[in-house]
């Protein structure tokens, strides 16, 4: 891979990653939360990109959690995608029912960003944060800043009101 | 969207299934917009320390102006010789005037004068052209209240002046000199005038 080098590669620690090392595996993990989210690989790529950058952009600070950071990041910048696409499904909600053939995908994500945005703040962000971006219990717990106890009832619940919400 | 399984990942059949491999390319284009991102961050970051210091240097240079604005009012008002503090009578109304008169105390019938800035009457004496007739004060100005004896604005040539014409007036004195043409001593001061009479 090709190597750029850049001021926190330089004054990094040795025993830290530097940004290109761990670079894969963030734009992997902020793809997939995107692509969860969006349904779409173009505005996931997007997504992923603009999160790693500003990754890179404060990497001294972000070094050592940089992957649930980043998936934090693509998750709010998918979740902000998502919530102009309802705005602009229901501004030509008559054009579309008319031209545009339904799309079963992007049914499926209206209908859970439509099911997450019913869901308190924190189960929201548990359950995008442990279930659409895959961190474990405690990378989700030190993200958010609670206890992985705390997690996990954040999770379920979220999970338990998710469930009803999309059954109706 | 189902949830029945416990064990499996409930988002699973979201992904996507054959996702792009992220190369160099990537990350050039990564690393290029994080160069971005942080020279506008440090941008902001500079403007909004500019627009700070800015608007604390004026807020500084205003207040400063204020104060010296105040000061100076105060002394002009000192150096102009004329009382801005007078205090005279039972009740004293404390009045801030816009002019040269400064912070005046002053009652009754003072007030106007200190606020409009005539003369007071005080005994200021501007200019005394000691005449040499000896029959008065040739006074001018705006001595007001003082007891005059007489005026006397065309000197008579009377070869004996008399020093009663300056004797009020203390500030002027060592520098008055009696005109030429009435006195016979150019040079005398109101005190030879009265001490030493001319032949």
């Amino acid at each position: 891979m090709h190597v750029v080098s850049f001021d926190e590669a330089a004054t990094a620690h040795p025993a830290e990653p530097s940004f290109e090392e761990v670079f894969p595996v963030l734009i992997r993990d902020a793809y997939r939360v995107a692509y969860r989210l969006l349904g779409d690989r173009g505005e996931a790529e997007d997504v992923a990109q603009e999160a790693c950058a500003r990754a890179y952009s404060r990497w001294a600070g972000v070094r050592d959690h940089a992957e649930p950071w980043c998936v934090r990041v693509a998750s709010n910048l998918a979740l902000d995608l998502l919530r102009a696409r309802t705005r602009a499904v229901r501004r030509n909600e008559r054009l579309r029912a008319s031209d545009i053939a339904p799309n079963p995908a992007l049914e499926d994500r209206l209908d859970l960003y439509a099911a997450l945005s019913q869901l308190p703040r924190r189960q929201r962000e548990t359950v995008v944060l442990r279930y659409l971006g895959d961190l474990s219990e405690a990378q989700t717990a030190d993200l958010i800043g609670c206890s992985v106890g705390s997690v996990k009832t954040h999770a379920s619940r979220g999970l338990a009101a998710l469930k009803e919400v999309l059954a109706r | 969207m189902t949830f029945d399984e416990p064990g499996e990942d409930p988002f699973g059949h979201l992904d996507d299934p054959t996702p792009p491999m992220h190369g160099a390319e990537a990350l050039t284009h990564v690393v290029a917009r994080g160069h971005q991102i942080r020279r506008r961050r440090r941008t902001a970051y500079s403007a909004s320390t500019a627009l700070i210091v800015v608007v604390i240097a004026g807020t500084a240079i205003g207040v400063a102006r204020g104060g010296g604005a105040h000061n100076s009012q105060t002394i002009s008002t000192l150096k102009s010789g004329s009382p801005s503090v007078t205090a005279s009578g039972p009740s004293p109304t404390r009045s801030r005037s816009s002019g040269s008169g400064g912070l005046t105390t002053t009652t009754g019938p003072t007030h106007h004068q200190a606020l409009s800035g005539s003369p007071d009457p005080t005994p200021t004496c501007t200019s005394v052209a000691p005449t040499p007739g000896g029959t008065g004060a040739g006074v001018t100005g705006n001595a007001v209240g003082r007891p005059k004896t007489g005026t006397s604005l065309s000197p008579t040539p009377t070869p004996t002046p008399t020093p009663t014409p300056t004797a009020t007036c203390l500030t002027p004195a060592p520098t008055s000199t009696p005109s030429t043409s009435a006195s016979p001593t150019p040079t005398s001061t109101p005190s030879d005038l009265g001490s030493d009479p001319a032949p």
